[in-house]
């Protein structure tokens, strides 16, 4: 499964774009506000998620795994923020190393979960 | 200097994620019912069985993850609001040549009024009036005998590309039009899209390899839906002798254009030609039993032209 726009590689290109003088830090900042919205919004959503425990009683953990997934890039977004403006090198690194936490989480929840659907699709269909 | 495409409050996009996640979480948001059990506008089925049930509820969680991850081709509403051109202009804008109505932006989400039985929260690809392709109609979106009538609006899985509205959206998709670049522009509006989801929304497409084996399938509908070929076939092998007898001949890559057919040495695969070093087909994209509509760079392969 291919996942290049995921924010883990959105935010790498983003500072890669900023090192190279593509984007000022206005710029940068201004970018990092669209992902916090972004993961805001979706966050909420999921955890408005109506839950059937009845039929689906994992739904709860899994809700929680995928907004600890959203959360990394939110995480990520401000590390790069905190570099941004105080130039430390070691942020943007620890940035990247959370937004890539996040990104496999993610990818390994939606992978699981296409399986899944896959089979109860196989056992209903 | 890139310019950050930020804008203050909500834009068409976001918009359109929003209205199109509610619909994906089902019409709790939209209809005022619950979402799960005996909505009558969900088709009713989707009450009876558990693992139905659950089996909504483990996709709605996949389509929010999956729009986290941007994972469709034409989806990068994320990195367009960064500023990083994500958007692909011709899955946002209609207007391409030849293509009818073609597309008047993204998003639009979920249309409460488009679509019988809209499906489960009106999943707005398929199900929410899309005159095009059946708008309304119990064809498309609801009432699809596969699960639970008109629970995610697509015949074969039931939602999957619908993240949040982005790809095909509540949009209105005229036509097909006709020639080369028809059939590319055909091919694209289905970006990202697992092929097996295209029957019945793609014309002429018939899903014949299911969600495994649609290259020539693809490939054949594109063209047959533009006045390229006469003829449906399915299997790779056919559809070269179809263009061959169709006054197609081999070209070499460097004369390859748009809406030509590329087919690889040993005949396993075809895809269409979409720019002078692309092809544009129904891929396989490293999860077994799985493909979906993708361009890339063109591999080497034999190339019938008609032009």
């Amino acid at each position: 499964m291919e996942f290049p726009n995921s924010p883990f590689f959105l935010l790498e290109r983003l500072l890669d774009e900023f090192r190279s003088g593509q984007r000022t830090s206005d710029n940068v900042l201004e970018s990092l506000d669209a992902v916090h919205d972004y993961v805001e919004q979706l966050t909420a959503q999921m955890l408005a998620f109506p839950v059937q425990a009845e039929v689906f009683p994992e739904g709860h953990d899994l809700a929680a795994q995928s907004v600890a997934g959203f959360e990394r890039f939110a995480d990520a977004a401000e590390l790069i923020r905190e570099y941004v403006e105080s130039g430390e090198e070691a942020r943007a690194d620890q940035a990247l190393e959370v937004a890539h936490e996040g990104h496999e989480t993610l990818v390994g929840l939606f992978t699981s979960t296409y399986k899944k659907v896959q089979e109860l699709q196989n056992e209903v269909g | 200097m890139i310019q950050t495409s930020m804008f203050p409050g909500m834009n068409p996009f976001q918009a359109g994620y929003q209205a199109g996640l509610g619909a994906a979480m089902g019409g709790a948001n939209q209809m005022g019912g619950n979402p799960m059990m005996g909505n009558p506008m969900m088709g009713g089925m989707a009450g009876g069985d558990p693992r139905m049930m659950m089996m909504m509820q483990l996709q709605q969680m996949e389509q929010m993850v999956g729009m986290m991850m941007q994972m469709l081709g034409g989806g990068n509403m994320l990195g367009s609001q960064m500023g990083m051109g994500g958007m692909d202009p011709s899955m946002m804008m209609g207007g391409m040549p030849g293509m009818g109505g073609g597309f008047p932006g993204m998003g639009g989400g979920f249309d409460p009024t488009g679509g019988m039985g809209g499906g489960f929260g009106g999943v707005p690809n398929f199900g929410g009036g899309m005159p095009g392709y059946g708008g309304g109609m119990p064809g498309y979106g609801g009432g699809m005998p596969g699960y639970g009538g008109g629970y995610g609006g697509s015949p074969s899985y039931g939602g999957y590309p619908n993240y949040g509205g982005g790809n095909l959206g509540n949009v209105q998709m005229g036509p097909p039009g006709q020639g080369n670049n028809a059939a590319v522009s055909l091919a694209r509006r289905y970006l990202g899209i697992p092929s097996g989801q295209l029957k019945g929304v793609m014309p002429n497409f018939t899903a014949a390899g299911g969600r495994t084996n649609n290259c020539a399938d693809f490939v054949c509908s594109a063209l047959q839906s533009t006045g390229g070929i006469q003829g449906h076939f399915v299997n790779v092998r056919a559809l070269e002798q179809a263009l061959q007898k169709q006054g197609y001949h081999q070209v070499s890559p460097q004369n390859a254009k748009p809406g030509d057919v590329w087919i690889s040495p040993t005949r396993s695969h075809t895809e269409l030609v979409s720019d002078r070093n692309k092809t544009i087909g129904s891929n396989n994209n490293g999860v077994p039993g799985f493909q979906r509509v993708s361009e890339h760079g063109m591999r080497p392969g034999i190339i019938y032209s008609r032009g």
